[in-house]
């Protein structure tokens, strides 16, 4: 996407320029390999977050867990005004038994796995979504960050999940056809495959610099101690760090700049490098100073998304 | 040669091979000429540049293209193509007058047979031949659902909600809650004190005579496998329920904990939540304090139910000492 900055902004020229940087930027074509390696990728968090959430959701959201049936109606504001409890659709609310609870863990999980293969296309990835929106929309408020981007980015990838390199790479090795860096499948050209990987990047550029915000509205940014109070609440790795610790400031200040360095970072397809070394950063953060697995592995996906900015740079 | 003479040459060599070979035999020949001849640069194969055919970079580079702002006009639209071609006195001005490669001529073909290659692959794929009125509908749709999800974000950072966001946030639930991007209730700064700030400890008293109170943290819960955080949330719910007075939310909660403490062999006959002591952003120590606590009672038909504890406030005053 370029424009001429010689344009004027009263000229005509300049909004015909910003129309086709736009239709660039969304509908040119590219090949879906990127996607292919995202759904991997995605495919692989979400086998892990399933098989955690087999370890928390029967020993929480069945009749007898920790957030049962009624608490949960409670909690999304069933039968209040506003609340928007209509929408929140899930088998837990109806069927809370413990072999639902499993059953919900275990085909996401499954799912999952076909997901990373490559099998169904977009309606296994569908599938994934659906399972994991259940457990979400039971407990809202228990979601962890991680979750919501994994929903959206399940979202954004059904609308294209790139191929099945699995299947390819068998075609190839049993004769007859080419390999796939040889001849690549009818469906590898499209603008399915630009538009779900910018909606994946744009999504996360808004999460990156509005979570930076978020942190700067509240003082234990400022003044250094957020990862104190993270350690002093049992995250992360780091033991609990007393409030005045340099070590407690530089982690804090680290993390909040570096969540800022890779949105920079990453919307300027030439520093690819210090984005790859920025996000890095951030997900070794997210797991050593707020004890986030999930949201690193989130951080490392999202920066695959980016592949093809790189690429054409 | 005029980009059109591309345009008619790779459409007529289509045109033969289709009367002797089927036409994805050819595109399978032709695909093997352009993955062997195409430079070695994978960067190239990899986003769809490949498909940009060096007319179209030639094209670019002149100053004539650069003047007539069409170098902006997307890697490998074929709409773009047709308006170049349309043009042959603009082309025949900016196609630099030297004899092009075989390779360079495969590259060109290869833009064409991309392009083309795309319009099958999706039914609406295919830039050049995604209508116009689809682009604008979908633009519309993109711009909508990112103002949406800017607009959760944002009221989730911001410190005072403003009362536009929330009526909008409202009116537009149809949409953000089933699909999941409604997630103003998943905290974006890491410590998540949007709720409340202090952390929360349940206690249980096992016997209603004894005046011990023993630490609950929720056994069982998962922790080394992310339970513990999702514990701390529970309990931040818990604390934002007590000090808005909801008894009824923090009741049913302390209820479901009372279950499930039963479920697992544990007979709580009182339980209490309590804000821990902490200390403030400046260095104040708070002291902890009791944010709820009641006693279980069994009823006659099997039921449990809770008694809150009355508040130190409201015992009744010492009138007088015999």
């Amino acid at each position: 996407m370029t424009l001429d900055r010689s344009d004027k902004p009263w000229t005509l020229e300049f909004y015909r320029n910003m129309a086709r940087a736009w239709d660039t930027f969304w509908f040119s074509s590219t090949l879906n390999t990127v996607n292919t390696t995202v759904r991997i990728a995605l495919g692989l968090v979400m086998c892990l977050q399933f098989l955690l959430h087999c370890q928390w959701v029967p020993n929480w959201l069945t009749g007898n867990g920790w957030l049962n049936e009624s608490v949960g109606r409670y909690l999304i504001g069933q039968g209040m005004e506003g609340t928007g409890s209509e929408y929140r659709w899930s088998l837990l609310y109806v069927l809370g038994s413990n072999g639902v609870t499993w059953g919900v863990c275990l085909a996401g999980l499954l799912a999952s796995v076909l997901m990373v293969i490559g099998y169904g296309g977009r309606a296994v990835v569908l599938l994934v979504w659906v399972f994991a929106m259940m457990i979400h929309q039971r407990s809202p408020w228990l979601t962890l960050p991680a979750e919501t981007l994994q929903i959206a980015a399940l979202l954004y990838l059904a609308i294209e999940p790139g191929v099945n390199r699995f299947a390819a790479s068998r075609a190839s090795k049993t004769g007859g056809n080419l390999g796939p860096q040889e001849e690549p499948s009818a469906t590898e050209y499209g603008v399915l495959s630009n538009l779900a990987m910018r909606c994946m990047q744009v999504h996360w550029i808004l999460w990156l610099v509005l979570a930076a915000t978020s942190m700067l509205s509240q003082v234990a940014w400022w003044n250094g101690t957020a990862a104190a109070v993270l350690s002093e609440q049992g995250a992360g790795m780091m033991g609990v760090l007393t409030r005045s610790s340099l070590w407690g400031q530089l982690a804090t200040m680290g993390l909040l700049a570096v969540h800022f360095s890779t949105a920079i970072f990453l919307v300027n397809r030439r520093s690819w490098g210090f984005a790859v070394i920025s996000s890095a950063l951030l997900a070794i953060g997210l797991v050593v100073i707020a004890g986030d697995w999930m949201m690193g592995g989130m951080v490392i996906v999202f920066l695959l998304a980016f592949q093809g900015n790189s690429r054409s740079g | 040669m005029l980009e059109s003479d591309y345009h008619y040459k790779f459409q007529s060599r289509t045109t033969l091979a289709t009367s002797s070979l089927t036409v994805e035999r050819v595109r399978r020949i032709v695909r093997q000429i352009l993955f062997r001849t195409r430079p070695s640069n994978p960067r190239r194969s990899l986003d769809g540049v490949c498909a940009e055919s060096v007319l179209d970079r030639n094209f670019r580079s002149s100053p004539t293209a650069r003047n007539g702002k069409e170098a902006n006009s997307g890697r490998m639209s074929p709409k773009s193509s047709n308006q170049k071609s349309s043009n042959p006195s603009l082309a025949g001005q900016v196609l630099p007058d030297r004899k092009i490669g075989l390779q360079q001529e495969t590259q060109a073909l290869g833009s064409h047979f991309a392009a083309g290659q795309s319009e099958s692959a999706d039914g609406i794929a295919g830039s050049g031949k995604m209508g116009g009125l689809l682009k604008l509908v979908l633009s519309l749709v993109l711009l909508f659902h990112f103002s949406v999800i800017g607009l959760i974000y944002f009221s989730n950072n911001s410190l005072r909600r403003m009362p536009w966001a929330d009526d909008a946030l409202q009116a537009i639930q149809a949409y953000t809650i089933p699909l999941g991007w409604y997630t103003e209730l998943a905290p974006m700064s890491l410590i998540g004190s949007e709720t409340y700030e202090r952390p929360v400890e349940v206690s249980i008293k096992s016997d209603r005579e004894s005046r011990v109170w023993n630490s609950w943290e929720g056994s069982g819960t998962g922790k080394a496998v992310g339970g513990d955080a999702r514990w701390r949330r529970l309990m931040q719910v818990a604390g934002a329920l007590a000090i808005n007075d909801d008894e009824e939310g923090i009741g049913l909660l302390a209820l479901s904990l009372v279950a499930k403490g039963k479920a697992e062999g544990i007979g709580i006959e009182a339980i209490r939540f309590i804000g821990k002591q902490t200390t403030s952003a400046d260095g104040q120590v708070i002291e902890p304090e009791t944010l709820f606590e009641a006693t279980v009672v069994e009823l006659d038909d099997g039921e449990t139910t809770l008694v809150p504890a009355l508040e130190p406030t409201r015992t009744v005053p010492v009138v007088g000492k015999p």
